[in-house]
């Protein structure tokens, strides 16, 4: 540096002047690397500020070339039926967002049929007025699903305004589903004041009525089921009392699906009840507690057109089997509410299940239903091969690979030779021991020129937590070398663990 | 195999009975029948052909909803928001790459993959107010003063709440 030279040859000390002169040249340097360091801070800024506006003027660029502006408007008609499928209300804030999502919305009446009161919301008689003015508007023509239910926190004067508003809003014109608390579907019910309604209805549930075999009996002193002819499904659900003899549905020939729901319940009268509906292809049927008069002069009750049977109780219906003809059952759904072993003691019901099995394609007893007095033997007797495609149980007893081979590869013979679906229930045995067992089984059926089984695409394993990981690579290994679909359910029945390796 | 061509010129090879699941390939293969041409897709790019096909590959051999079942279904309206642990995985892509695949399922007609896309759309928007969903999907109010005092009108009923 000049004028400094001559000290940076030397290690002594600095004279007064000299060292007057260095830091005078230092603070010189300083100055200048702060104006530096201001400079860069202007420029950083300027640029900071520049980026900000250009990502500013990018975004709506970006929003420019949004895919959801090239969307048809059949698109949007998708999408705003997923919003309202259980409650229209929920769609009125789409269709404030701009013009074009408010132009679809309101295009299509369809969207604003679903009428929901008092579900989940406790609305008071100023919200339930504007929505029904809204939806009944918008809906134009289109036959209205209705919900109505009375919850707790719900204005107390509801009794007194809702029918008001509903004869307002939405009598006579068409419904299509009617769900409704008792009084409030006494009060819609009602031929003379809301017959157009009544016509087109389709679907009808009674929600917890507080005894419903009085329900329906005074639906049917009204002759209720006159004035809704097409009424095809018919859900019922009580509190109390078992059915009576005036609580039959004679004159409800029309009906193909059918819900009956009560705590205390026998058999017998419910299932005299389902077999009053000779169209019956559904029926559900559930109580918390069972109890079986002793049966006096029975008839066999016949329902030709069953397809469809979910029966749930607190135990096994001791003599049900015995006057219960169903020749084209082909899905049956057996649950219980507590721990069962299926012994000796229950064979009519299970002699019931195998008369039905001719014609079954699905079989599902969730549940922990053990069935031991199951034997292969129940089922190899058929003259033909049972036409079975779903099934699901809990094991009994036994390794669940067992029943695997048990159920899809007999010695000569596949016992179900259209099974596609799989799933064992409750099981906390499957070890990869017994994977390994029914790989090799399946290999060496397979190199001694045997069919393997089925067409078994997919077997659900229903594994307790701990044994979820070891579970995960058995399942892994046996969906690579078999081509299976596998799913291993998480925890619980139907939440299944997912991962690449799985379908 | 069948060859397709995307809008930006790649290729992919896929099985046929992977690339059946869209109806409009369905129908174009039937059309053309045994034929080693490229079927080209100038309205699918490569990375979202990419994710079809993984769909695609994934729900190979589930029977195809038909044309039937998918009326009925409207009509009752049973349906359902639900979407599978798998297919919702699938799904959680950037906004964008969600929007293409609707698109695309919409071009290619696949039907159980657009309605995974507008399920997820429908989610996102169930629940929010007009001003957060514009946010979300940068949409612009462009209401006119009339159509704004009508939607203030028709939300009185909303401030007792």
């Amino acid at each position: 540096m000049p004028g400094i030279k001559h000290l940076e040859c030397t290690n002594s000390a600095l004279s007064p002047q000299d060292e007057h002169l260095v830091r005078g040249l230092a603070s010189d340097i300083d100055l200048h690397l702060k104006k530096l360091d201001t400079e860069l801070e202007e420029i950083m800024q300027r640029y900071q500020d520049r980026r900000a506006t250009l990502l500013l003027q990018r975004k709506p660029l970006t929003s420019l070339l949004s895919g959801m502006r090239r969307f048809p408007g059949e698109i949007f008609r998708e999408i705003f039926l997923y919003i309202a499928v259980e409650d229209s209300a929920e769609l009125i804030p789409s269709a404030q967002v701009c013009r074009r999502w408010r132009e679809i919305a309101l295009e299509f009446p369809e969207l604003w049929t679903n009428i929901v009161l008092g579900s989940s919301k406790a609305l008071t008689e100023q919200q339930s007025r504007g929505i029904l003015q809204i939806l009944a508007t918008r809906s134009k023509e289109w036959p209205l699903s209705l919900t109505l239910r009375v919850v707790p926190e719900m204005d107390v004067n509801w009794f007194y305004w809702m029918p008001d508003l509903l004869k307002e809003f939405v009598f006579n014109k068409p419904w299509r589903s009617l769900i409704a608390f008792d009084d409030l579907a006494k009060t819609t019910l009602d031929p003379e004041k809301n017959a157009r309604s009544l016509e087109t209805l389709q679907s009808l549930s009674i929600i917890d009525t507080y005894c419903w075999p009085y329900f329906l009996s005074d639906l049917n002193k009204r002759n209720i089921a006159k004035a809704i002819p097409n009424v095809t499904s018919l859900t019922i659900s009580a509190l109390t009392k078992c059915p009576s003899p005036y609580s039959r549905l004679v004159s409800w020939k029309k009906l193909t699906s059918l819900k009956i729901t009560s705590n205390v319940m026998s058999w017998l009268s419910c299932f005299q009840i389902l077999s009053d509906c000779a169209s019956l292809e559904e029926a559900d049927v559930r109580t918390s507690k069972e109890v079986d008069p002793t049966p006096t002069d029975i008839q066999i009750l016949v329902m030709p057109h069953l397809r469809r049977m979910s029966m749930s109780s607190d135990k096994i219906p001791q003599m049900l089997p015995q006057f219960l003809s169903t020749p084209v059952l082909e899905e049956l759904v057996i649950s219980f509410w507590e721990d069962i072993t299926v012994d000796d003691d229950q064979m009519p019901l299970l002699e019931w299940i195998l008369d039905a099995a001719p014609t079954l394609r699905t079989l599902q007893i969730p549940g922990q239903v053990e069935l031991r007095a199951l034997t292969l033997e129940h089922f190899s007797d058929f003259p033909s091969p049972p036409p079975l495609e779903e099934l699901a149980i809990t094991p009994p007893n036994r390794s669940p690979i067992d029943i695997f081979c048990w159920l899809t590869v007999q010695d000569e013979k596949v016992l179900f030779p259209r099974l596609k679906q799989l799933e064992f229930l409750h099981n906390s045995t499957t070890s990869k021991y017994d994977i390994e067992y029914l790989q090799k089984l399946i290999d060496s059926r397979r190199s001694a020129g045997l069919d393997v089984a089925c067409p078994l695409r997919r077997v659900v394993w229903e594994v307790d937590g701990e044994m979820l990981e070891e579970s995960s690579e058995i399942f892994s290994d046996l969906s690579k070398a078999k081509g299976f679909k596998v799913a291993v359910p998480l925890s619980g029945y139907g939440v299944y663990y997912n991962s690449n390796n799985f379908v | 195999m069948v060859l397709l061509v995307t809008s930006d010129n790649e290729q992919f090879n896929a099985d046929k009975d992977v690339v059946e699941r869209s109806v409009l390939i369905k129908n174009m293969l039937e059309d053309v029948g045994e034929s080693d041409q490229p079927i080209p897709l100038p309205n699918v790019s490569s990375s979202v052909l990419k994710k079809v096909l993984e769909y695609c590959e994934h729900h190979r051999g589930e029977p195809l909803p038909s044309a039937d079942a998918d009326q009925s279904q409207d009509e009752t309206r049973k349906r359902t928001t639900d979407i599978s642990e798998w297919d919702q995985k699938f799904i959680t892509v950037d906004q964008e790459m969600l929007f293409e695949i609707i698109l695309a399922a919409n071009y290619l007609d696949i039907k159980s993959l657009l309605d995974v896309g507008c399920k997820t759309v429908a989610n996102m928007i169930k629940g929010k107010t007009p001003e957060e969903i514009r946010k979300l999907f940068n949409i612009v109010n462009d209401f006119t003063p009339e159509e704004e005092a009508q939607i203030k009108k028709e939300n009185e009923w909303a401030e007792d709440r």
